[in-house]
């Protein structure tokens, strides 16, 4: 069989089912100011929040313990690389977590209010540091003599991450907007629909921006080796945007989340075969990049760790499901832990 | 400080931080599962307010213990970028970890917290049981990945890389073997000694709450002459394997042998320092030792004192409650303590006899990144670890009549919820 397939397939898996899941959580955090008016509101959103994010924050877990295990090289060229970004999103990561498990430990209002301000500005860090993270993954890096991806003021602040860094928060409020009209009821659901609405009509022109800045971009054209794969996947990003607005205007919430789930989808597809053979790409240098060999462990690692996860996966994703139904049907009157 | 400095003590201080959140959960998670197994069986509603009281403190711990983790993990590619992509096989153990155990411990205890009610009183309870075998199973893979650092096993030299040669010598490191019995009982001991000191508190101060905190302490005197002593034991255990395979570690105690070593290493790898300093060694490792016996002797005080009754009926041995309040403390010290015995006396080497500290930082970081990270990471750290001891005192102080766990919003029972409901109900003015 081969391994680096496999596994990079489930990195792939991985990345995708934490932007759906936890993509939802984020998003939904970062609407608070526009869907919320009283505490009462807030209490319901983040309880709601609280049902789901346990089981999805591990997925962040699970992408870095991937990398790991089966993308060693991989794990240390990224993360040591996009230093700057790594820290921040970490330090967000860490307040997000910490507003939510902290937040309602005390009954005093000044206590509640600041870890609730503390969780809408981690959470729209954590979604602008993924665009970030995003497309300097995507351009192509300079490396130093050490062939350590070389990320300085000049990547961090081109227009492309900036693009895309508000892109990701964009999307990422959106699909939360979506997912809690359609969790919610009443006025909050109401205002959340509405502000995804809006938030989809400027959906088409961020993928536009975020075309029309990488066109002009040298290193992310020069990263870019299969442009048709690149044109068709901005295609269908833009067509699946298309289509949620058309859902929501028809009131078709269910099927208006689909959409913005397999757009951000795509999204992850698009990075991973719009660069193909390459992982990374590196501006000017030889190699020009890194490839999946070069990235992955050795067979044996590979193999070995395929045999201890296989029995565990299927339990993985019950214990996920099961969770899911379990904690779906809020209880009424009850009060969240969260 | 050059960059290597500073990336070894960002991550002494989030270990230390994190590890001292691993054995409380490690601990408390398993004084949980004794309560609600009792509840269970017997339906006592006095077991069932254990399982509450205990449990509202474990998940609370929890939430640090997640966060701390996870800086960890991001860390090892941050600074040590030399060391997963040289040792690959290092990040077998890791992947394994965070794939399975990791995971399922997240998704059962979400599972337990917002099942209460919902799920079959023996679902419930396999739930809590799920929790417990993740976290020690999570415990185990860590210790696979950390046992390789100290005593490399398994694996093979392939174009300069460390790669996994024998997963059966991976798993069967007789470092992990001899260390895991420690760690496991270390955290057992942190973890009564917390429920015996939180008991204590509660039946010296005469709260209303004699009873529930009765039991509880006397479930504490019972396990601790057990675990306490066996976490001495399992720490003397490794000493042979250490002198044999680790000399230098012992340079404080047995400096002809680190000599010996050092001399051997000088042989195999050119001249240089391979000795960890002495100093901060031997202090780690009497603080370590006297806290276990310290610990060990209060231990047997209290369970005498149970057994006779006088703890808690004749009130005649006050003294021994303030102790062991004071205690408290002690356990979570003597954990770091180990900790710092064990990798400080890895010194210089990141994998002992392989890969030295110089290597594994990952290459052209700069110093003023490291800054930047050690003082974002040491500042957030340390201010939630503040924040989550002080909710912890809190919510032990105020007793078992205060939960939220599982508490429905009209408080059936007599156990009135949190005052958060009024809060609520007049901040929708």
């Amino acid at each position: 069989m081969n391994w680096p397939v496999v596994w990079l397939s489930l990195l792939g898996c991985a990345v995708v089912a934490y932007l759906l899941l936890e993509g939802y959580v984020i998003g939904m955090a970062v609407a608070i100011p526009a869907i919320c008016r009283d505490s009462r509101d807030r209490d319901a959103v983040i309880a709601a929040i609280g049902r789901s994010f346990l089981g999805n924050e591990v997925l962040l877990v699970v992408i870095v313990g991937i990398l790991l295990g089966a993308f060693p090289s991989l794990e240390g060229k990224i993360i040591s690389g996009c230093y700057p970004v790594i820290i921040l999103l970490v330090t967000a990561v860490v307040v997000r977590d910490a507003s939510l498990h902290l937040r309602r430990r005390l009954p005093r209002r000044r206590w509640q209010r600041g870890w609730e301000v503390a969780l809408v500005a981690s959470s729209a860090v954590v979604a602008l540091a993924w665009g970030a993270i995003g497309s300097l993954i995507y351009r192509a890096l300079p490396v130093t003599s050490e062939a350590r991806l070389a990320v300085g003021a000049s990547e961090l602040f081109a227009p492309f991450t900036i693009v895309c860094a508000v892109a990701a928060l964009l999307a990422v409020t959106a699909h939360g907007s979506l997912y809690a009209a359609r969790a919610l009821s009443g006025p909050v659901a109401e205002r959340a629909r509405r502000i995804s609405r809006r938030l989809a009509s400027f959906g088409v022109v961020a993928v536009a921006v975020v075309a029309a800045t990488a066109v002009v971009s040298r290193p992310v054209r020069v990263a870019t080796q299969q442009p048709a794969v690149a044109w068709a996947g901005l295609a269908a990003v833009g067509a699946l945007v298309g289509l949620l607005i058309w859902c929501l205007a028809r009131g078709a919430l269910g099927a208006a989340l689909v959409c913005s789930g397999a757009a951000l989808s795509a999204v992850v597809v698009l990075l991973a075969a719009a660069r193909a053979p390459y992982l990374l790409v590196y501006l000017d240098a030889a190699p020009a990049g890194m490839t999946l060999a070069h990235a992955s462990a050795d067979e044996q690692s590979l193999r070995t760790l395929s045999v201890l996860l296989a029995p565990v996966l299927p339990v993985m994703v019950a214990a996920r499901l099961w969770q899911a139904r379990v904690t779906r049907p809020p209880v009424p009157g009850r009060i969240s832990w969260f | 400080m050059d960059p290597q400095d500073l990336a070894r003590l960002q991550f002494a201080v989030t270990s230390s931080i994190h590890y001292s959140f691993v054995a409380l959960t490690l601990g408390l998670v398993t004084i949980v599962v004794l309560f609600q197994t009792w509840w269970t069986i017997t339906r006592q509603p006095l077991m069932e307010r254990m399982t509450k009281f205990w449990g509202q403190l474990y998940v609370i711990n929890y939430a640090l213990g997640i966060v701390t983790g996870l800086v960890m993990e991001f860390q090892l590619g941050l600074n040590w970028a030399g060391l997963t992509s040289f040792a690959e096989v290092f990040g077998v153990g890791l992947a394994v970890e965070t794939l399975s155990a990791f995971f399922l411990e997240s998704v059962f205890l979400g599972l337990w917290i917002f099942g209460w009610g919902r799920l079959r009183r023996w679902v419930h309870l396999a739930l809590i049981w799920l929790v417990a075998a993740t976290a020690y199973l999570s415990a185990f893979w860590v210790l696979v990945a950390n046992s390789f650092m100290q005593r490399p096993d398994g694996y093979a030299i392939v174009d300069g890389r460390m790669l996994l040669d024998d997963v059966t010598a991976l798993v069967g490191n007789p470092t992990l073997w001899t260390t895991l019995p420690h760690v496991v009982t270390a955290s057992l001991t942190t973890g009564v000694f917390v429920v015996a000191g939180v008991s204590a508190y509660h039946l010296w101060r005469g709260t209303p709450h004699t009873e529930f905190f009765t039991r509880s302490l006397r479930l504490a005197g019972w396990l601790a002459p057990v675990v306490t002593p066996l976490t001495l034991l399992f720490g003397l255990n490794q000493f042979p394997l250490i002198l044999e395979e680790q000399p230098t570690k012992l340079v404080a105690t047995q400096p002809e042998l680190a000599a010996e070593q050092q001399q051997r290493f000088v042989e195999q790898f050119g001249p240089g320092d391979y000795l960890p300093p002495v100093t901060p060694l031997a202090v780690a490792e009497n603080l370590m030792f006297y806290i276990g016996v310290v610990l060990g002797l209060l231990a047997i005080v209290t369970a005498v004192a149970l057994i006779r009754r006088a703890l808690v009926r004749r009130r005649i041995l006050r003294p021994l409650l303030v102790v062991l309040v004071a205690a408290i403390p002690l356990p979570f010290v003597a954990n770091i303590s180990g900790w710092v015995f064990r990798e400080y006396g890895r010194q210089p080497w990141a994998i002992y006899g392989a890969l030295r500290v110089d290597e594994a930082v990952s290459p052209g970081v700069s110093a003023g990144a490291l800054w930047t990270s050690l003082v974002l990471f040491t500042v957030l750290l340390t201010t939630l670890t503040v924040i989550n001891w002080a909710l912890l005192v809190r919510y032990a102080r105020r007793g078992p009549d205060g939960w939220l766990i599982g508490d429905p919003v009209d408080g059936h029972g007599g156990h009135r919820p949190l005052p958060e409901r009024a809060f609520a109900l007049s901040g929708r003015e």
